[in-house]
């Protein structure tokens, strides 16, 4: 019996996540995945796993995936589409079949008029738009003008996945947000990144509107934070969404958490500069999840005061925020953050803070400019710090000196 | 400001060697749900200070039931849910709405106001 074969169809979108989301997904659920075909370029790839229940589990998390397919035929054209065999591949159920394409839009007629030249298709069950017992998808993908497929892929639907969780808390739907909220589906997939579970206690120590902490709670786990910035966490100010002028009673982070129905899962937050010494210096939190300033959007942003040669450097405040999560996680706790990067000065893993006492895990950019992206970073706490241990980086040219070089003319 | 927050605070004012528990008091206090998760307080208990969160109950008048010591992982009791069920509750659903919280060395106070204290120190503090 052949080993069942899965197609993977990604949302295109933050191609540096994709990858990285299901391998964590599949880490954090003790999944066994092999993958093929991957790439930047397009939103497919072909996945092989230990059993069909595996593939429910991948969907269940993973916001890139749009869906997953079983693959009964895969060719390299329509012709051979249409002339497969589809041995061992049978169903009399109702059915549909979608038609999904990347690289060209495919007409309806078109579709129909592919679907009735399939020669050997093992379907003799009634056809039913509507509320079909078997969706099945034809999945082509088009290389830049070309007007012929170079893969053409036949299986039925195993599942869609929970990416309707992107929409269900867009952050323009959303009660209360601010300039610093961060996209929804970045915000899942960071919760992916960082495997936060059901149970863990998750804090963010630059909070703003909470935005981070809606899918780790979302998912089940206990979320809180704090942040410098006061007026933020209560909602105190002008509102940011352009039919609003000042925020109202509700519209704050606890607002926000009542609204969808999360406030059994969020446990508060204070004001603070982070790296004060606030907290016991103790093993708290089993995940840190955040988006420090990057000296550019923030008009509260506290300068820090050991400004050497009158530039502004942001390499402390990451600094800073490895040593404050070497102390406050537990072993095996995570810490996933946003380092704003000069693409031009960008040279790989080396260029990130680093510490002893943590490993690097994932490292996912999202470009903005030719000159300027972020990385999102994921590191994990292998054990606790020895004496006199601190983090460090090797030259800080990629981040440290964001802020100038972001706003630099050239 | 929940019960466990305090527990996790310490004076940050400058100078200060035993900052901890910060004093508490408090003008308004609620009773708000928070969903029960026996792991997540069973694995809280290692992080918590006992001694102070008794206390703190105490002081609130919610430190009934409450055991003396942390109960001790591992150990089957016969109503080891119910115990996790009262930490629970003093833990994470006393919920001090408004009040003060205060350096137990300086005496530097810092306010509470609609559950969200603000901890935040001057330049020279």
């Amino acid at each position: 019996m052949k080993e069942k074969e899965y197609l993977v169809v990604f949302a295109h979108d933050f191609q540096d996540f994709r990858i990285p989301e299901l391998l964590s997904v599949c880490e954090m659920k003790g999944v066994k995945i092999e993958i093929e075909g991957a790439s930047n370029q397009h939103p497919y790839c072909f996945i092989t796993v230990q059993q069909e229940s595996d593939i429910h589990t991948i969907l269940s998390r993973c916001v890139m995936i749009q869906f997953i397919v079983e693959v009964w035929e895969k060719c390299t054209s329509r012709k051979e589409l249409c002339a497969a065999s589809f041995t061992g591949y049978h169903s009399s159920t109702s059915f549909n079949i979608l038609l999904h394409s990347f690289g060209r839009k495919v007409a309806m007629a078109d579709k129909i008029e592919l679907i009735e030249q399939i020669e050997h298709l093992p379907l003799d069950g009634t056809v039913n738009c509507v509320h079909p017992d078997q969706v099945y998808y034809i999945c082509e993908r088009y290389a830049p003008n070309t007007p012929t497929p170079d893969m053409v892929v036949f299986g039925p639907l195993v599942g869609r996945s929970d990416r309707n969780v992107v929409d269900r808390f867009a952050v323009k739907k959303r009660l209360y947000i601010g300039r610093t909220t961060m996209d929804a589906q970045l915000s899942f997939v960071m919760a992916n990144l960082a495997k936060t579970e059901r149970g863990e206690f998750v804090y963010d120590p630059f909070l703003g509107t909470g935005s981070l902490i809606i899918p780790p709670a979302y998912h089940g786990a206990y979320g809180m934070g704090s942040d410098i910035d006061l007026k933020a966490l209560h909602g105190w100010g002008k509102s940011t969404k352009a039919t609003e002028i000042e925020y109202q009673e509700n519209q704050n982070i606890a607002g926000n958490m009542e609204s969808y129905s999360l406030s059994n899962r969020y446990l508060g937050c204070y004001s603070s500069d982070f790296s004060s010494g606030l907290l016991r210096d103790t093993p708290l939190f089993d995940v840190i999840l955040t988006d420090p300033p990057y000296g550019i959007r923030e008009a509260s942003l506290k300068v820090n005061k050991d400004i050497k040669n009158s530039q502004f450097s942001l390499s402390e405040q990451f600094l800073e925020l490895l040593n404050f999560a070497a102390t406050h996680l537990v072993t095996g706790g995570r810490l996933a953050y946003w380092l704003p990067i000069i693409r031009d000065l960008y040279q790989g893993d080396v260029s990130l803070p680093q510490h002893p006492a943590f490993q690097l895990v994932y490292n996912c950019e999202q470009v903005f400019s030719r000159k300027s992206s972020r990385r999102l970073v994921v590191m994990l706490k292998t054990r606790e710090r020895n004496e006199g241990e601190t983090s460090f980086v090797v030259g800080d040219s990629a981040h440290g000196q964001y802020r100038d070089l972001y706003f630099a003319k050239n | 400001m929940k019960l466990l927050t305090h527990n996790m605070m310490k004076s940050h004012c400058k100078g200060v060697v035993n900052g901890f528990p910060l004093k508490l008091s408090s003008t308004q206090v609620e009773l708000k749900e928070v969903e029960f998760n026996a792991d997540f307080i069973t694995r809280m208990l290692e992080r918590l200070e006992w001694g102070a969160l008794v206390d703190a109950a105490g002081q609130l008048g919610v430190a009934d039931g409450l055991p003396e010591m942390a109960p001790s992982s591992g150990k089957e009791e016969e109503d080891e849910e119910d115990v996790l069920r009262k930490i629970h509750h003093v833990l994470l659903e006393v919920e001090i709405t408004e009040g003060e919280l205060e350096c137990p060395e300086t005496g530097r106070k810092f306010p509470i106001k609609n559950g969200i204290p603000d901890m935040r120190l001057n330049e020279d503090e």
